[in-house]
């Protein structure tokens, strides 16, 4: 990245007419390749923008508005999807599109009978996440996608934070839009892309205008820099995928394996069908906020991050069905390349030590 | 001078005032509320007269809801508790730094004190 801030890769990607812009434009479309192998698609179908928040945005709205105004299309998503989804959805709900969101099991995830059977009354576009963000289930996308693809479905995945962790394929997988992100996977905050089908889509109504980059579906002058992090991150994140997995499920079980003697602690979702990097735990006697509040020395969050400004419940747990004291006891764990399994140790202690000192000022001890 | 923030995590942590199962519940007015969110906060006021001598309490919400417990414990000892009809919670609030979407557990301390003010006319 510092050396695309440097004179060599300075230029403007859009300028061709200057070797500064040459040198940016083929730094970028090197980049392209990496975020396309990663996935299985062609370096065309990568489309650059600044995350997967836009990423999803230009999916939903990009197929919807693409098509006549008098053609309102049948949307199937779900209530545990991240709020980048189901925002533009409402706004397609309001503009007349028929939009039905399923509950997902009590893990977390979706079930094909539930989503058959939203299928039922006739779907042009599914949205789903490969893994959920706050509870860290997995959904069967191959599954999902091959029940689109049978019926002519535009299967729109979130990989946010599946990308550089589990392996992905659009091609095997029957996907026809994915929002693919960055900084999960320790690239930059602000870049991300999304994987537009060449066959079954082949082209979306921009979110803005003004510009011809992207094939004039995200115009906008192209951030070198982050792209070329955003690619890094890609590269070694396929290198280290299965030695990063089998890592994470270390810490994790290690982790699940200290916290075994606290009592009344809750694990959401199946273990066996979560990734490993995300651990949802609640503690229904506890508030989330203050124990967050109580420990030292650790960095966790209640539930999404692009929501923990809000006081409103969880909408994710809240679809699985938990209780308001449970939801409002939840805390996610998440766990990365460079957890250590004394790091795992000390977010316990640091864990016991908030539990007992909540759990004395209410009166328990 | 300590910082809203260094205020705020030591009142979290304090566990002088809280109320311990050796405490004997019968010595004491009691005050009680909760909210939609779970959060709840219980004062016990030991009073000599109309004067507070001791307060304890008992409390499950979120790091500012905590912290008040304690600094509002605190400033009540030793005043009378017809006073406490009066207390200027918003002195709080500058201590702590305490942000405007948590104002509102301003709230459950005023109604637990408003319940220990009725428990305490009722003898």
């Amino acid at each position: 990245m510092a050396a695309a801030l440097d004179d060599d890769l300075l230029g403007n990607a859009s300028s061709l007419d200057h070797e500064f812009g040459l040198g940016a434009s083929q730094a970028i479309e090197l980049a392209r390749q990496d975020i396309a192998g990663l996935i299985n698609a062609q370096t065309g179908e990568i489309i650059w923008t600044s995350g997967a928040t836009e990423s999803n945005n230009l999916a939903l709205l990009g197929v919807c508005n693409f098509k006549p105004h008098d053609q309102p299309l049948r949307i199937v998503s779900s209530y545990a999807e991240h709020k980048s989804v189901i925002e533009p959805l409402m706004d397609l709900k309001r503009k007349g599109h028929h939009v039905e969101l399923i509950e997902p099991n009590k893990h977390g995830y979706l079930e094909p009978t539930s989503i058959e059977k939203a299928m039922e009354g006739g779907c042009d576009l599914l949205s789903c996440m490969h893994i959920n963000n706050e509870i860290g289930s997995v959904n069967d996308i191959d599954l999902i996608g091959s029940m689109c693809r049978e019926r002519k479905i535009i299967f729109h995945v979130d990989v946010a934070q599946s990308n550089g962790k589990l392996p992905l394929d659009v091609v095997k997988n029957n996907i026809d839009l994915m929002s693919l992100s960055a900084h999960k996977i320790y690239g930059p905050k602000g870049i991300g892309a999304l994987f537009i089908n060449q066959k079954t889509v082949g082209r979306l109504q921009p979110l803005m205008s003004g510009g011809g980059q992207e094939r004039a579906i995200r115009p906008g002058t192209l951030a070198t820099h982050q792209i070329i992090g955003m690619a890094s991150a890609y590269r070694l994140a396929k290198s280290s995928m299965e030695n990063d997995l089998v890592h994470l499920t270390e810490c994790r079980d290690h982790f699940l394996r200290l916290t075994n003697e606290i009592k009344g602690l809750m694990i959401n979702g199946d273990i066996h069908n979560t990734f490993p990097g995300i651990v949802s735990i609640s503690l229904p006697d506890l508030h989330a906020e203050s124990l967050l509040f109580a420990m030292d020395k650790v960095a966790i969050s209640k539930g999404s991050a692009c929501s923990s400004e809000s006081d409103e419940p969880s909408h994710v747990l809240k679809s699985m069905g938990l209780g308001r004291e449970a939801i409002e006891g939840t805390i996610r764990v998440s766990f990365g390349r460079h957890t250590s399994i004394e790091d795992i140790e000390t977010l316990t202690q640091s864990l016991k030590k908030a539990v007992d000192h909540l759990r004395l000022l209410k009166g328990g001890i | 001078m300590s910082s809203s923030v260094e205020i705020l995590k030591e009142a979290f942590f304090d566990t002088d005032h809280v109320f311990r199962a050796k405490d004997q519940t019968d010595q004491y007015t009691v005050g009680f509320s909760d909210n939609a969110q779970n959060m709840w906060i219980k004062f016990y006021l030991i009073t000599s007269h109309s004067k507070i001598i001791d307060v304890k309490y008992e409390v499950k919400g979120c790091q500012y809801l905590v912290a008040l417990a304690l600094l509002f414990t605190k400033s009540i000892i030793n005043q009378d508790i017809f006073s406490l009809a009066d207390f200027d919670y918003q002195s709080l609030v500058s201590m702590i730094d305490l942000p405007k979407n948590r104002q509102d557990r301003l709230f459950l301390l005023e109604d637990a004190v408003k319940d220990c003010i009725n428990h305490f006319e009722r003898g």
